[in-house]
């Protein structure tokens, strides 16, 4: 039986046009190979924990999470403020990722332990460079301490 | 000019009098009493004192002449007991006895030399004939004396004597006078007279050591008043006759006395003291001029004199001043008096007029006025009352007053009233608060209820004023409604502006990104047109994007809290110019900038302003060949006003009412870019800090944009 590879990163984004988008923008740059997308936070969890429909998946933690703001059920603050209060998951980067540069927002991120921040640009082509940018330098060039 | 002065002496004199008057009976008399004391002293102290002094002047003048006389006796004793001891001799006796008158003055030969004052001795029988002399004369021996006054005296009474000054009529001629002595047998027989010859001037050497004081002397004078010695005339000279002199006569009548006389001679007022040698029947007098004399007693009393009348001007300088200060006194009291009745006068006529006024504000006020007493009973409803409550003061004047209270007020009252009465709690009294009111027909109202206290004599009466606000509590309520409702919208609208942000912009993504993704991969099917296509897509969502954000932040503005503080103004536009040009904006404008007032506000949003309306400028001025823009700004005391100009393409004040609202443009986008918020969000900033914003322009002239911010509230 293969070794399962371990999950590089997990895209927590609803919007279908979006994932697409940041799915092709990571796949640019050779980062898409181990990506799980899910579409909500509730789902985002349950992958991390394996719980709900991911118990039994091995649990190996991703070593990226790109989350959207607004999310369904769980919307993604919540989802930020458990992934950093478990012990298990609070060295995993996160980074948030939104349409807007709302103030609120930001602020209760970075209160929470956020990494970073990126506002999707409208425009695609800066839209690539800074996911990509993301994805490089928090799954590729940051070495998590364990 | 007299005239004019003599009245104006009068009347000061008059009001001199009228404040010594004025003046407390008890201090006037204190004061007299002083000032008669201060003149007594004076006058009994400069009497005594020259009393005194006098006195001791003289009585030191009559001791020593005194003493002087004394002393002039004393030598003339000697004198005689010379003569009498010689005259005594038994061998010199035996010689005058047998006749041998020479050989008897041999005895006598050594005495001028003894005693250097006698001049020579001679002898003289019974019949006064000279008989034989030491030393001896020519042609002297065998003259007769008996017209001499010592002859004759000593033959009269057989005891020596002190013979007148007279001139010897032997050569040379001088100035003497003879003690003679008479030469008795051993049975008591005259035999003859011992005569001592004594020269004037070396006889008196010794009054040259009497210290009379300054400019004093003595003289003395014979038995007849003759000058035997006197400083002023040579010793040896004619002989001077004093007897006419009033002091010489007394002296030579046995007197002795001090007086004042005057010398007409000098002109001069001399004191005199005299003193008689009473058993040779000479005199000594002492002169001295009376300046001298008294010099010290009136050094002494012109002392006294000044003293006192130093005191005396102190005196007169304190009574002055306290006149001074009591006719001031006197003056501001009667102010203060007619000041006083004034106002007594005037309150008289208002406490009159009090009454009426305090009845008729009572009876024609708005609100209800209603008085109880300590028990809560009824005293009085004025008409306001009447109105508010429905009844009249006849129905309810002696009832309790929660007559006019719903429950619970109505059981609680009596129970409030008594513990305020007895504990001083309150709830109400002194103050005021809303309660709820129950008119006649049952209807509860709220009112808005003070109450005073006032205290008559014993009892306490208590005043309630009360108004209706059941139209203020509408408002209210009203009010509150209406900023529940605003305070909703907003939120509304908030949220409205955050969804704006996160679900119109994802969609215009997908628009944007997949157009390009179609681009990218069937790049090789699409032909150029489709390919411009693509682009104008993009091109739009992007468009669409920056409003959305330009309309974000200008939402933002509204609901974001001002932190105000003092802005530098110079260095925030410094620093605004510093950023447009590192963005590549004008690079060709010449941007003069003046010297700018400080300004109070946002630093964060007075700068939005900045950027915008510099932007504005470099964006209007940039199509034309020299683009300039000048930033000014002045101050006054209620703000300071600051302006951006540009000679730039301007616009037509036709469509003023355009120029700040939102997406509002008065110029193509194609011309100059831009979303139409910039101007919109200076207004807001603007107006968030209370401040005015304006502009000028004519088209292709040039504009130039105002804003004013009110002085800052550094305490604020």
């Amino acid at each position: 039986m293969p070794e399962m590879q371990q999950v590089e990163i997990l895209l927590v984004e609803d919007n279908k046009t979006d994932a697409e988008l940041t799915i092709r923008a990571l796949k640019k740059n050779n980062l898409a190979n181990n990506l799980v997308w899910v579409k909500d936070g509730a789902e985002a969890l349950d992958f991390v924990f394996c719980t709900g429909a991911y118990a039994g998946r091995d649990s190996s933690l991703p070593k990226l999470i790109l989350l959207d703001l607004k999310l369904p059920k769980i919307d993604g603050i919540e989802v930020l403020g458990r992934l950093k209060s478990d012990a298990r998951t609070k060295m995993i980067p996160v980074v948030m990722v939104t349409s807007s540069a709302e103030e609120r927002d930001i602020v209760e991120s970075y209160k929470l332990g956020v990494n970073s921040y990126l506002v999707k640009p409208v425009d695609f082509k800066q839209f690539i460079d800074v996911v990509s940018q993301a994805g490089m330098y928090w799954a590729v060039l940051n070495k998590i301490p364990h | 000019m007299t005239e004019t002065i003599v009245p104006a002496l009068s009347s000061r004199k008059e009001r001199l009098f009228a404040s010594l008057a004025s003046m407390r009976w008890g201090q006037a008399i204190i004061l007299l009493a002083v000032f008669v004391a201060i003149v007594m002293t004076a006058v009994v102290s400069y009497q005594s004192i020259d009393r005194e002094l006098t006195a001791a002047a003289l009585s030191r003048r009559a001791s020593v002449s005194y003493l002087a006389a004394a002393v002039l006796s004393e030598k003339f004793d000697r004198l005689v007991d010379i003569g009498t001891s010689l005259a005594s001799r038994v061998r010199f006796r035996d010689l005058v006895a047998q006749g041998k008158w020479i050989e008897a003055a041999e005895i006598l030969r050594a005495v001028p030399s003894d005693f250097p004052f006698v001049e020579r001795l001679f002898l003289a029988d019974v019949e006064g004939t000279l008989m034989a002399d030491v030393p001896e004369l020519p042609s002297v021996k065998g003259r007769n004396l008996a017209h001499r006054d010592w002859y004759q005296a000593v033959m009269r009474t057989e005891r020596p004597y002190i013979s007148q000054v007279y001139r010897r009529a032997a050569p040379p001629r001088m100035n003497v006078f003879v003690a003679a002595v008479p030469i008795r047998s051993g049975k008591g027989e005259m035999l003859g007279i011992l005569v001592v010859q004594v020269r004037l001037d070396t006889f008196f050497d010794w009054t040259k050591n009497i210290d009379v004081g300054p400019k004093g002397f003595v003289y003395v004078v014979d038995r007849h008043g003759t000058l035997a010695l006197h400083p002023k005339f040579p010793p040896q000279g004619d002989l001077i006759d004093y007897s006419s002199v009033p002091v010489v006569q007394q002296v030579l009548q046995g007197k002795r006395g001090v007086e004042i006389v005057f010398n007409p001679l000098e002109n001069e007022e001399r004191v005199a003291a005299y003193e008689p040698i009473a058993k040779h029947g000479w005199g000594v007098v002492l002169a001295q001029p009376t300046a001298t004399v008294f010099a010290i007693r009136d050094g002494q009393l012109r002392r006294v004199m000044i003293a006192y009348g130093l005191i005396f001007v102190v005196f007169v300088a304190y009574l002055a001043s306290r006149i001074v200060i009591q006719r001031r006194q006197a003056k501001e009291d009667r102010r203060a008096k007619d000041e006083l009745e004034r106002r007594v006068a005037e309150r008289t006529a208002q406490l009159s007029d009090s009454e009426e006024r305090t009845r008729a504000i009572v009876d024609t006020a708005v609100d209800a006025i209603i008085v109880i007493d300590e028990r809560g009973t009824i005293q009085r409803l004025n008409p306001g009352a009447e109105r508010m409550f429905g009844y009249l003061q006849a129905e309810v004047a002696g009832k309790n007053v929660s007559t006019l209270m719903p429950s619970p007020y109505r059981e609680q009252h009596d129970g409030y009233l008594a513990r305020y009465l007895a504990t001083g709690e309150k709830r109400i009294i002194g103050s005021g608060r809303e309660v709820v009111a129950r008119r006649k027909d049952g209807a509860e109202f709220p009112i808005y209820l003070a109450i005073a206290e006032m205290r008559l004599g014993e009892s306490r009466m208590f005043t309630g004023i009360i108004r209706d606000i059941t139209e203020a509590k509408r408002a209210a309520e009203r009010q509150a409604h209406l900023v529940a409702n605003l305070e909703a919208a907003n939120k509304e609208l908030e949220g409205f502006s955050y969804s704006v942000s996160h679900d119109l912009r994802s969609p215009l993504r997908a628009i944007d990104g997949y157009s390009r993704i179609l681009e990218e991969d069937y790049a090789d099917k699409l032909d150029a047109e489709g390919r411009r296509l693509f682009g104008v897509i993009r091109e739009s969502s992007q468009k669409m994007a920056m409003l959305i954000d330009d309309l974000l932040t200008f939402s933002k503005l509204g609901r974001q809290a001002l932190v105000s503080s003092t802005v530098d103004t110079n260095a925030l536009v410094k620093e605004v110019l510093r950023e447009l040009r590192a963005a590549g904006d004008g690079k060709s404008a010449r941007i003069a900038v003046a010297d700018l007032p400080m300004a109070w506000g946002d630093r964060a949003l007075l700068k939005q302003v900045w950027i915008n309306l510099l932007a504005n400028a470099i964006k209007f001025a940039g199509k034309k060949g020299k683009p300039i823009i000048e930033v000014s700004g002045t101050s006054d005391a209620a703000e300071n006003i600051y302006s951006v100009t540009d000679n730039g393409v301007g616009f037509d004040m036709r469509y003023y009412n355009k120029l700040f609202g939102v997406f509002q443009r008065l110029h193509s986008a194609d011309e100059y870019p831009g979303t139409g918020v910039g101007l919109a969000i200076v207004q807001r900033v603007v107006t968030r800090h209370d401040g005015r914003v304006w502009a000028e322009g004519k088209l292709n002239h040039g504009a130039a944009f105002f804003f004013a911010l009110p002085q800052g509230e550094p305490n604020a």
